[in-house]
């Protein structure tokens, strides 16, 4: 019962009106949604075509085929500096016949390389969710493309070794990367080094991760070997693998 | 609904947030669904937009207004308020928004110079296509795909005149606008960055082409080979420009400004704002210099006078202090793109007369025709909550009652006619008219202030009960005054306490001077100028000689000038509960200002100083009553602005996420509008106010679209 300023009562009390809670209170503040023929404010949008900016890539095979491409060369062109570099280094005469120096050269080289591995895993990553998700654009219609198999991360990976020389091991893989991987051949910083190929993955089944086997061989020369994983259906990159063998 | 009785709403304060609900709220769309009324505190409608006529009719303002031409929700607003009201051309002179506003492309920034004298620096922003609150099918410049391309662009000739200014150019190279297609944009950039150094400016220009291909799409591409290209291109403008030292203050700022856009554009990448959901408000939490030094600025760049000027501008000054700047990153840097990028017609829109006459006086006419009802002399007093024991299961809290103070009784209980005509211009007075109030004559001699904070004065109580008297409230009284008017939320609500804890505000000063001289007699040679970053403590100035005409003077002033700053609080929070406390305040001012004509102005107007001093002659006298010296000053307007709701709202990193939005629904016959709320443009001023009003009207009637309200969905 409602009772007004002048004490009179009010019985029959009208019902109180609320406000029904909203879709969002919120913004949307994504700056997908505001790339020009992608939504957004509403006058300005609808029915516009896409600006030439937001041009798809012509062939999806394409783009992934080229992004792996110039990945590969990338690393490619790297481990052939690294390697230059790392020869110098050693000849007569330059500062890095100094026993401590070495292994810190060795090291930023490595890192240098390493960086631009994840680069190009990174721009593999996206061309091919970028792919994806223009398929899925270009096919009305189609479903949703599939979630990729859950993710297998590197921890997950049981890795057997057998070697002489103690070594490290870093194995960066994507959450996407299946059960059946392989390594074309990993590549020694050190020029001297014959490129390692006794290390392979065992393939994996369903419920079980694929297996690393890391055999060094005696004669290996203490360096850094790298690669790339690829998956071995497809080729597709998958990760990076570092081996770094200590006498 | 409650048959044929429309929805009645309440709208507490009449500022640009409220005006705006009420617009929205009437449309004659709505076919009266919605009956609004409208309580405002004292005479007139305004608040911090607020101005009054004085002696001479001259136009008194709560603070220097300009308005962007970014403001589209204002703006077309105004336009449609200025279409409905239809005046006839020929008997106003202010009868379309075209009268009333127009376009100002000049700003400047002033630099205290090694030798410890201010140089200016003027520029003039070529006029953008359109005017702003056009529709905006036909131009829409809000697109991310627009900021990228514009902030390269305004780089690239940046750089191309830095170059030419050193006189080592090289050829002129245009912007292309055709760029590499996005595989070859990601090849580039891998060579680029393999090559790990851009060597000549070809090179950067080149780099920030393929920029220009991957920002637009940038979720396609990898992140750290981003992060890397745009340090290279980072390291080696400044790299190729560092060369330049120079004493030309323009090349200076030039260069200023490149390694700003710059560090905007590294920090774009290094914190994924183009791909992160939050866009900007991610950095929200970081002071926006800081976030700039973070990203490679130099500290010469984030002191620059263009930034300066910029967090002049925004009032930005946590408790008023200088030393103490403060503007949250995210909102800083969407407020610059919007600023610089996306205004149509001119970057500064100026008033033809007070922002009072310009925009609320229409406002006013057109929601009477429409049958709003206005109560002014209504100062609320308390928000009461419903009991929460009287609350049904699963019900929402909400505003049980609204107590108010009647401040004074119109005679015979007539309407109060706010408004008198001044050249043919609807206007309000600086003072009620007290010609219409009970006792009038009286409260006139005690120099009654219904506007301050601190008077007490009420002719009687009332309270207005829900379901009875309304159905909806708008609150759209400034936040300072939350605390006083809304006790229960604040105690009750945590969100509430820590809004009004985190979401600051600050008090603010203002004198106008009217002087018997042209500006170029008085040694400024530039055009009429917005110029900020000039010395505290009144950092901001513009020319608003344009106004004369408006006013009735005797003695026909030649210049009018307008300063605007901050107002630094006093050390104890005690100070603000002796009554005396605006009356202090507003001596201080007047101080201030006298100190800053003495010793300050001549930087600006050489003309304007004899010797050591300000040429107190100078100055026009409505009153004609020739006092000696400085007590002249006595004559000319000015204000401190410290009543709680007058504070100016502050944008400080860390407090963005403690506003509240008019869309939120905890107390569900309520909303808020205001420039505090979260309304999208989380920043003081007229479009953040106007785009809270109508969220706030979407909350109570789903109207206007949310999509309609432009730059809410912003990143
Ligand atoms: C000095 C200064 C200069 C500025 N310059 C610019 C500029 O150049 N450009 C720009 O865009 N913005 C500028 N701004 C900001 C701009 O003025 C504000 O953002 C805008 O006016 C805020 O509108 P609002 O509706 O949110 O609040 P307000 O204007 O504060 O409105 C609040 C309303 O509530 C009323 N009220 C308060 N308490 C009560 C009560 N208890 N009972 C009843 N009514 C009450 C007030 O009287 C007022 O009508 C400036 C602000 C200041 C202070």
């Amino acid at each position: 019962m409602t009772i007004r300023d002048n004490g009179e009562s009010v019985d029959s009390q009208p019902k109180r009106m609320h406000r029904d809670d909203p879709e969002r209170s919120e913004p949307v503040r994504s700056a997908k949604h505001h790339v020009e023929g992608n939504g957004g404010w509403r006058e300005t949008l609808t029915g516009r075509p896409a600006a030439n900016g937001d041009a798809a890539p012509e062939a999806a095979e394409d783009t992934v085929g080229y992004g792996v491409k110039l990945g590969y060369k990338l690393i490619e062109d790297q481990i052939l500096k690294g390697q230059k570099i790392a020869e110098q280094w050693r000849s007569p005469g330059c500062e890095a016949k100094d026993e401590d120096e070495w292994p810190r050269v060795l090291g930023r080289l490595l890192n240098v390389y390493r960086d631009l591995g994840s680069v190009y895993m990174d721009a593999t990553e996206s061309i091919i969710s970028r792919v994806a998700n223009l398929a899925m654009e270009y096919e009305p219609g189609a479903d949703k493309p599939s979630e990729s198999a859950p993710g297998i991360s590197a921890p997950d990976i049981p890795i057997t070794v057998s070697s002489a020389k103690k070594v490290r091991i870093q194995l960066d893989l994507k959450p996407q990367a299946g059960g059946n991987l392989s390594i074309p051949a990993l590549h020694g910083l050190d020029r001297a080094a014959e490129p390692l190929t006794t290390v392979y993955f065992a393939p994996g089944s369903t419920t079980n991760p694929p297996e690393l086997n890391v055999e060094i061989p005696d004669e290996c020369i203490a360096t850094a070997y790298t690669g790339v994983v690829v998956d071995a259906d497809t080729n597709e990159p998958m990760g990076t693998l570092c081996v770094h063998v200590v006498d | 609904m409650t048959g044929d009785k429309p929805i009645e709403v309440a709208v507490i304060g009449g500022g640009c947030g409220s005006m705006a609900a009420a617009f929205e709220l009437s449309r004659p769309e709505h076919r009266g669904k919605y009956h609004v009324t409208v309580y405002q505190v004292g005479w007139r409608l305004g608040g911090k937009g607020a101005s009054g006529r004085g002696a001479a009719d001259r136009i008194e303002e709560h603070g220097l207004h300009i308005w962007l031409g970014f403001y589209e929700n204002a703006f077309r607003l105004m336009r449609e308020c200025y279409t409905e009201l239809d005046r006839d051309p020929s008997a106003h002179r202010i009868a379309q928004w075209t009268d009333a506003f127009f376009p100002d492309a000049h700003a400047g920034v002033a630099e205290l110079g090694h030798a410890g004298h201010w140089s200016n620096w003027t520029a003039f922003f070529p006029p953008a296509d359109g005017l702003p609150g056009d529709p905006l099918s036909t131009h829409n410049p809000f697109t991310i795909n627009n900021y990228v391309v514009r902030t390269l662009q305004l780089l690239h000739s940046l750089i191309l005149g830095l170059r030419s200014s050193d006189q080592t150019s090289e050829p002129d190279l245009p912007y292309e606008t055709t760029a590499p297609d996005s595989n070859a944009a990601l090849s580039s950039m891998l060579r680029l960055v393999e090559v790990g150094v851009l060597t000549s400016v070809a090179a950067v220009l080149e780099a920030i082409k393929i920029l220009e291909v991957v920002l637009r799409s940038i979720a396609a591409y990898p992140h750290s080979l981003l992060v890397q290209f745009i340090e290279l291109i980072a390291s080696s403008v400044r790299n190729l420009l560092e060369g330049i030292v120079t004493s030309d203050p323009a090349v200076k700022l030039r260069w200023e400004i490149i390694d700003l856009v710059i560090a905007i554009m590294v920090g774009a990448v290094r914190y994924r704002l183009l791909t992160d959901p939050r866009g900007l408000d991610s950095i929200n939490q970081y002071e926006c210099r800081e976030w700039l030094l973070e990203n490679g600025a130099s500290e010469t760049s984030v002191n620059s006078p263009f930034v300066r000027g910029l967090y002049d501008l925004a009032l930005a000054y946590e408790d008023g202090d200088p030393n103490r700047p403060g503007l949250a990153a995210g909102q800083a840097i969407r407020g610059s793109l919007r600023m610089f990028f996306t205004y149509r017609g001119s970057l500064f829109w100026k008033m033809r007369a007070g922002m009072g006459d310009i925009v609320f006086a229409p406002f006013y006419e057109v929601l009477k025709r429409r049958g709003v009802t206005f109560k002014f002399f209504h100062r609320l007093q308390n928000v009461r909550l419903a009991d929460p024991a009287t609350l049904a299961p699963g019900e929402k809290s909400y505003v049980q009652a609204l107590e108010f103070d009647i401040q004074a009784e119109t005679v015979d209980g007539l309407e109060y006619q706010p408004l008198r005509d001044v050249h043919s211009v609807p206007s309000w007075p600086s003072q009620p008219d007290y010609a219409q109030l009970v006792d009038g004559s009286a409260l006139a001699e005690n120099g009654w202030d219904p506007e301050s904070h601190w008077d007490t004065h009420r002719s009687s109580p009332l309270t207005l009960e829900v379901t009875r008297d309304f159905d909806f409230v708008v609150l759209g009284i400034g936040v300072g005054a939350v605390p006083y008017v809304c006790r229960e939320l604040v105690e009750q609500d945590h969100r509430w306490r820590m809004m009004v804890d985190k979401v600051k505000t600050v008090a603010t000063q203002a004198f106008q001077i009217w002087m018997r001289e042209e500006m170029s007699e008085l040694g400024w040679k530039e055009p009429p100028v917005t110029l900020s970053a000039f010395c505290k403590p009144f950092d901001t100035w513009a020319d608003m000689t344009h106004l004369v005409p408006e006013e009735s003077w005797a003695d026909v002033p030649k210049s009018i000038a307008y300063f605007c700053n901050i107002l630094a609080d006093p050390e104890s929070a005690n100070a603000e509960l002796d009554p005396e406390y605006p009356e202090q305040r507003h001596v201080e001012v007047r101080d201030n200002a006298i100190r800053f004509l003495n010793e300050k102005i001549g930087e600006l107007w050489p003309g304007a100083v004899d010797g050591k001093a300000f040429r107190w002659d100078l100055l026009v006298d409505p009153a004609d009553e020739k006092g000696n010296g400085q007590a002249q000053f006595d004559s000319q307007y000015w204000t401190a602005n410290v009543n709680p709701s007058d504070r100016y709202v502050l944008a400080l990193p860390g407090s963005m996420d403690y506003r509240i939005s008019p869309l939120d629904n905890t107390y569900d016959n309520m909303t808020v509008a205001g420039d505090w709320t979260d309304c999208g443009f989380n920043e003081g001023c007229v479009e953040a106010a106007v785009m809270s009003g109508r969220l706030a009207a979407h909350a109570i009637s789903n109207s206007p679209a949310l999509e309609e309200i432009i730059g809410y969905d912003h990143p």
